[in-house]
């Protein structure tokens, strides 16, 4: 009799990163051989999913800061099925920066997929060098901009910071910037080219994801702007 | 643990005795307290909110007023005491009484409830308010709770675990523990206008004191709601719930022994159809209204929605969990277990679900977490802190959401609400995550009963510090220390504003969050000079901070809180406001070269001492970091370090060896220092290096002799930029305060 293979929880991140760029992450549930109904809110606002981050001489958990309220939502995931998300990766859950400073960072993400069901991933690492742009740098350890570009709005005095996040190199960091500044074109311009609006789409799903921002304007008029689902490419 | 016995609602039986004039003294326990025809209290009586507060022995207007709200939970088995302690010492004229606030009054939901216990124990006055003391948060001083305690003819004994609070770092530094004793009888003969009192001692840091308790309410905290409304959305004042009950957002609270006063305010903010947390901060500025005094508040908004989520606490800035709220248009799902009449109905028109997030955000406010997030992992469950869709998680079609849900606390965050310290429950304090793990660990230092400082230092001085805000790890940093009389008195302030002489601290927390205290490597003990400061004027100190009694200070990457301390005079201490200083590792050859070579202890320690003594390894590496990295702060220091070193002889007793003095290489390092820097940096380099317990160290001389020389052109290019007449002077100064701090 073939052994019965269990659901599995798989994140991917990119393996390098200057500490003046932003890291999203894609994470999945990959079916067992069984069908299986679990939890849709494979996200960080809704709280079912965490990262914890560890490096030598620290750890720290990757969770919404602000605490909500939601309901239940439940996918059935038949075998062969997968069900993917993105979870940005910026700040521990008491907005902190997540990568305090240059270094290998081993990340493992837990998903509570149903009642007394915690799929754990196996580690990742990724590996932040120092930043080109301290000004960058600076403005990503600045708790107004953290909490600005998780939250895609405004907050405190986050402004200039956010314009320098939003001079980036990588479509992640620029997309997520103009999320913030409220600037959707800068969104649609960050994302020319095939391999560009796959990881804008990811950085939407990460602070915008699906099951909790459908009914957020701002998420369907991008989507349908990026000629996008709305899905992270795993 | 409450003897068994001692829980009676009869008063026990005590002797009486009556003295020679007739009139009844007390009994031995009772001797500070003028009995008449008095009883021990039933233990019923206690339970509820007190004001305790330290008797000075002698009515002395400077001693400091000590006092603070003490809860105490009689349970069916069990007696729980805690309290927040806030110190004040008065400047001229001691404040006569704590004052009263809130001043809570019945609101428009229905009336002051009675204490949980259903019983007001007849120490409220008839026909007065309950109040929860409250006082100013720069006042906060210790957090206290009980560890065992007996209740036995009116004498309650209470086993005291003490939490002092640091007022700089906004955190528990240090336990201890102490004893605190009160005796509650209750007059035969009704006196109605007298509130319940307590008379007893606190035992404590060495010293026993007197105390009063006096009883404020049948419940334990109170905390005022204002509500405001969108347009079209409705706060649910009231909900059937599945037992039948009408639930309100008060009872709910007052199931769990907090007094809430809900005020729905506005109910017309104007319709937006989807709130970002930004809108959110920016509402909450805008429409709560405005107040001056030390209640406790919360702002609630009956919103439209943000995405599909039911509610969110979405303040958590520097002025965290004063606000929070709960989404009307987001809809419940189909599912069977929801309610038929709820299914696919926004939470406007669903009041017990509605009415259960908002109570749960609110919950979010007093700092409690999701069962689910609680490092105390408390369990899941369908009380009020779960989220919604766990407590759906429970429910059938039988007996489905929003029935099933139970519209109380669960033990655990009742337990937090009542007795965790104001800091973490107050809103506007600590921030969201604090407090729901272990107090901090500190330092166990054993103080008086008034806690570490007057809180809040004194209102007439202000101490700055200030740092580099970010710096590479090897990188030598020095802080400037200010002290600024913004009073309009004289004041005598320490002279000592160094690390090496015990008045000045540097309070620093890691980011592993670990505290710990810098010094100077070097420690000197003497008299303590005193400086005169006149209105407005300041003294001013420059210190090395890289290397210390900890060793390389700032050795770990990350985020360091740093504060400094100082005892301006034998009773008085004041602080500035923390700093932070962001490490990072190095980032470039240069940086590299410099950390590895900066990151040993005979380096650290030449820097800190501002001489490299008998290490030949030191003197080699910092020759190396002075010749290749003299454009650079840590390149400059180490080459007056060498100039400083080689300016004069240096005797190892123990090796019974001498270092000869190199003048020409002392100038040699000395040009390098100064070489392409400005005059002033310059100069505080110098006044870094040398040690503040040497005052003639030629390092100080020297660099202002050349930089005086550059101002008179004489320096033939090697010295610092060229400095006009007011950069010298400010050179100077920095020679003069660090010989003699002077007022300026």
């Amino acid at each position: 009799m073939p052994a019965q293979a269990e659901p599995r929880l798989q994140l991917r991140v990119d393996p390098t990163l200057p500490l003046d760029e932003c890291l999203v992450g894609t994470i999945a549930v990959q079916a067992g051989s069984q069908a299986l109904r679990v939890s849709a809110r494979l996200n960080l606002i809704e709280g079912d999913l965490t990262i914890t981050v560890t490096a030598a001489g620290y750890s720290a958990r990757c969770a919404w800061p602000w605490p909500v309220d939601t309901q239940r939502r439940t996918v059935d995931l038949a075998p062969g099925m997968r069900l993917v998300g993105a979870v940005p990766l910026l700040a521990t859950d008491t907005s902190a920066p997540l990568f305090p400073s240059a270094g290998d960072y081993s990340l493992v993400a837990e998903y509570d997929a149903a009642p007394g069901v915690r799929l754990v991933s196996t580690a990742v690492t990724v590996r932040h060098t120092p930043g080109q742009d301290e000004a960058r740098a600076a403005a990503l350890r600045d708790r107004n901009v953290i909490q600005s570009l998780l939250s895609a709005s405004l907050l405190g005095n986050a402004v200039a910071g956010l314009r320098a996040v939003a001079g980036g190199t990588r479509v992640t960091t620029r997309v997520l910037a103009a999320l913030a500044l409220d600037h959707p074109d800068a969104v649609v311009v960050a994302a020319t080219g095939d391999q560009a609006q796959a990881d804008a789409a990811a950085a939407i799903a990460a602070v915008l994801p699906a099951g909790v921002a459908d009914a957020d304007p701002r998420r369907a008029r991008l989507l349908a702007r990026l000629g996008a689902d709305g899905l992270p490419r795993w | 643990m409450c003897q068994p016995e001692a829980r009676s609602v009869e008063p026990a039986e005590v002797a009486l005795e009556f003295g020679e004039n007739g009139e009844i003294v007390s009994p031995a326990m009772g001797t500070d307290l003028p009995v008449i025809l008095q009883g021990p209290c039933p233990i019923d009586v206690l339970n509820g909110s007190w004001l305790l507060e330290v008797v000075p022995r002698v009515p002395v207007v400077f001693v400091p007023q000590v006092r603070g709200p003490m809860r105490i939970e009689v349970g069916a088995s069990s007696l729980r005491v805690s309290g927040d302690i806030y110190t004040r010492r008065p400047i001229f004229v001691p404040q006569p009484v704590p004052f009263p606030v809130p001043p809570v009054g019945p609101g428009p939901i229905g009336p002051i409830a009675v204490g949980p216990a259903g019983d007001d124990g007849g120490v409220i006055i008839p026909g007065s308010q309950p109040w929860y003391p409250s006082f100013p948060k720069a006042e906060y001083t210790w957090y206290f709770r009980s560890n065992g305690a007996t209740y036995a003819n009116g004498t309650l004994t209470v086993v005291i675990v003490r939490h002092l609070w640091n007022h700089a770092l906004q955190e528990f530094v240090s336990t201890d523990t102490g004893r605190l004793v009160l005796r509650c009888h209750r007059s035969i003969v009704a006196l109605p206008l007298a509130p319940q009192e307590m008379h007893g001692t606190l035992t404590i840091g060495g010293t026993t004191s007197t105390v009063k308790a006096t009883k404020t309410s049948g419940m334990f905290r109170g905390c005022r709601i204002e509500v405001d409304a969108m347009v079209n959305r409705n706060f649910p004042a009231s909900a059937t719930i599945g037992s039948g009950a009408i639930a309100t957002f008060r009872s709910i609270y007052a199931a769990a022994g907090w007094d809430v006063t809900v005020v729905t305010d506005e109910i017309n903010i104007p319709q937006d159809a989807s709130l970002t947390n930004a809108e959110l901060a920016a509402l909450l500025a805008g429409h709560r209204q405005l107040f001056t005094v030390e209640d406790w508040r919360l702002w609630l908004l009956v919103g439209s929605r943000q995405g599909d989520l039911f509610g969110i606490m979405f303040d958590d800035d520097i002025v965290p969990r004063e606000g929070a709220a709960g989404f009307a248009d987001a809809t419940l799902g189909n599912d069977t277990v929801i309610a038929a009449a709820a299914r696919k109905q926004p939470l406007n028109n669903v009041p017990a679900a509605f009415l259960r997030t908002l109570v749960h955000e609110a919950g979010h406010a007093f700092n409690l977490f999701h069962p689910k997030h609680d490092v105390h992992a408390p369990g899941i469950g369908i009380e009020i802190m779960n989220q919604t869709g766990d407590v759906i998680g429970f429910a059938t079609a039988a007996n489905p959401y929003p029935n099933n849900a139970a519209f109380i606390f669960s033990e655990h965050d009742r337990l937090s609400l009542v007795h965790s310290p104001d800091p973490q429950v107050r809103p506007g304090w600590k921030n969201f995550g604090w407090g729901h793990g272990s107090l901090s660990a500190g330092l166990p230092v054993p103080v008086d009963v008034a806690g570490l400082a007057v809180p809040g230092g004194d209102v007439g001085l202000a101490l700055s510090m200030r740092l580099p805000q970010q710096a590479f790890v090897g990188e030598y940093i020095t802080a400037e220390v200010v002290l600024t009389n913004t009073g309009d008195q004289p004041r005598n302030v320490t002279g000592l504003l160094t690390l090496a002489e015990g008045d000045l601290v540097f309070l620093r927390t890691s980011p592993r969050g670990e505290l710990d205290h810098l010094l100077d490597v070097a420690v000197g003990c003497g008299p303590r000079p005193m400086v005169l400061l006149n209105p407005g004027e300041s003294v001013t100190s420059h210190v090395q901070v890289f290397f210390t009694n900890q060793g390389v200070t700032f050795e770990t990457p990350g985020r360091h809180t740093v504060v400094a301390q100082l005892d301006v005079d034998p009773v008085t201490t004041v602080y500035s406001t923390p700093v932070t200083v962001d490490m990072r590792t190095p980032a470039s050859e240069t940086e590299l070269d410099i950390s590895g070579k900066t990151l040993s202890r005979g380096v650290g320690r030449a820097l800190a001492l501002g001489d490299f003594a008998n290490d030949g390894l030191a003197r080699t590496i910092l020759t190396d970091l002075a010749e290749s990295h003299a454009d650079t702060d840590t390149g400059a220091a180490s080459a007056l370090v060498m100039a400083n070193s080689l300016a004069r002889s240096f005797t190892d007793f123990a090796s019974d060896t001498t270092r000869a003095a190199d003048p020409p290489e002392s100038e040699r390092f000395l040009d390098l220092a100064v070489s392409g820097r400005s005059v002033q940096r310059a100069m505080e380099l110098a006044v870094t290096v040398a040690s503040p317990t040497e005052k003639d160290a030629p390092v100080v001389a020297d660099t202002l002799a050349r930089i005086r020389q550059g101002a008179k052109g004489t320096a033939s290019g090697k010295g610092a930029r060229t400095a006009r007449k007011g950069d010298v002077a400010a050179a100077e100064r920095l020679a003069e305060d660090f010989a003699s701090l002077r007022a300026r």
